[in-house]
């Protein structure tokens, strides 16, 4: 294992040495570093982007969005104040990261692009509507976060393509967001399961619903569950019909495709599915946070 | 054959001394640490950033050894258990270790230090519930002791 190491200074240097074959980005290096030591990599090339300034730092645009430079790392971004004020729940999600020695250095280009089911952030930022901007040596395209990542450790990304950042659009004050984790084991364990429920509330109805789950141990497409919110009438405090979320509940427990493990059964991970929708609802109409947080 | 390894040069600065090495680019920063400087107090312990026996400073925050590459610390500031006395908070929670019986077998003990004098140096221990204080040192692991030695050793450190 002799692998060359390279440390750009632009975005378009990186992206011509991510076309050679066996090259790896190199963003905070937590996964990957662990990746070597398991023996699950073996790079021919290494590209360290720490050098490149442009990926660094989060940018408000004027229009509201903010523009999230991919090596942000998960603990700068749970600081940022611009990050909490357009959704509390980012907050608590980037927190509860893996753990302090993690979120240090642990970047969120890097988490999106290594996909790991298991991980935090997609489900939330892909609820929240937010974007992946995806730059080569003659193109830059745009990829919701939402369909980003196309199965375990897997992404629409092509050799010589990098995440330069993640684009979160202008919040409306009609965007309604819920979030919740779930976790058997030790709180700096990784999920059993995370669900994240995002739609836009248009004269006390649902439109644009999205619900994207986490820690299901595969990519889980969730179109046909969240399909059955479009249009659904919400009540004079925001509630659904507990039937229609029942509805929802069996049609995603049913399109996941858990895996049993030491965190939990499959069965019971489709049961955690109702748990979770229900209690992700609830935080859409309200801003307390989930216990257990520490910052 | 194999072919030879490749190095490259790192410079940085280590409990205060600087220091210029080669390394290979795979190197990682805990091997590098322990191997190439021979400072054996920071451990190897699970390597998936879990347990933090392997944490060091980095630019004054804790990071793990174990899943960082020795490169990436290239033209910073490392402080390992070795230097880290020279920190007030840490010299204070080192007493309290011993007063309060926070290790027995020692093997967690550098990285509970590293951990425990990043937490003093940052938060008011003393105002912390039991919770928050067990959340903040999450993903530091002792399997001896059972933690009330060490939150009893961070709460006298913090008065």
């Amino acid at each position: 294992m002799s692998a060359t190491y390279a440390t750009p200074n632009t975005v378009a240097e990186a992206c011509e040495l991510l076309t050679a074959p066996g090259s790896h980005a190199l963003a905070g290096g937590v996964a990957f570093t662990m990746a070597l030591t398991k023996g699950q990599v073996d790079p021919a090339s290494i590209v360290s982007l720490a050098h490149i300034h442009e990926l660094h730092g989060v940018k408000g645009e004027i229009n509201g969005a903010l523009t999230i430079g991919a090596l942000s790392t998960h603990g700068q971004l749970l600081r940022d104040k611009r990050i909490t004020a357009h959704e509390a729940q980012l907050g608590e999600m980037f927190a509860d990261v893996g753990n302090v020695r993690v979120r240090a250095v642990g970047t969120l280009g890097g988490n999106l692009a290594y996909a790991d089911p298991r991980h935090d952030p997609a489900p939330l930022l892909g609820a929240l509507g937010a974007s992946v901007v995806i730059e080569s040596t003659t193109a830059r395209r745009t990829v919701p976060v939402a369909d980003f990542a196309t199965g375990a450790f897997a992404t629409v990304l092509h050799p010589g393509e990098l995440v330069r950042s993640i684009e979160l659009p202008a919040r409306s004050a009609e965007t309604r967001i819920g979030w919740c984790k779930l976790q058997t084991n030790s709180l700096d364990d990784y999920a059993t399961l995370s669900l994240a429920v995002g739609f836009e509330e248009s004269n006390r109805r649902v439109t644009h619903p999205r619900i994207l789950v986490g820690a299901a141990d595969t990519h889980v497409r969730t179109q046909r569950a969240a399909a059955l919110l479009d249009g659904v009438e919400l009540d004079a405090v925001g509630r659904l019909a507990s039937e229609v979320i029942e509805e929802v509940a069996d049609v995603l427990a049913a399109d996941i495709e858990p895996s049993s493990n030491h965190r939990g059964s499959a069965a019971y991970k489709r049961d955690l599915v109702r748990v979770a929708l229900n209690r992700a609802l609830d935080r859409t109409r309200t801003h307390s946070p989930q216990a257990g947080t520490f910052r | 054959m194999q072919t030879p390894q490749q190095l490259y040069p790192l410079n940085l600065t280590v409990n205060g001394a600087e220091v210029s090495a080669q390394v290979p680019s795979t190197r990682r920063l805990v091997d590098f640490i322990r191997e190439d400087l021979e400072l054996t107090g920071t451990k190897v312990g699970c390597e998936v950033g879990f347990c933090g026996v392997c944490s060091v400073m980095l630019d004054g925050e804790p990071v793990a050894a174990c899943h960082m590459l020795a490169l990436q610390t290239d033209g910073r500031e490392i402080q390992t258990i070795e230097g880290l006395s020279a920190r007030p908070a840490c010299a204070k929670l080192r007493d309290a270790f011993v007063d309060e019986g926070g290790f027995q077998c020692g093997f967690c003990t550098s990285g509970q230090l590293v951990m425990g004098t990043a937490l003093l140096e940052k938060h008011d221990v003393c105002e912390m519930e039991t919770a928050d204080l067990a959340l903040a040192m999450a993903g530091t692991s002792c399997r001896c002791t059972g933690y009330y030695g060490i939150h009893r050793a961070l709460r006298k450190a913090a008065q």
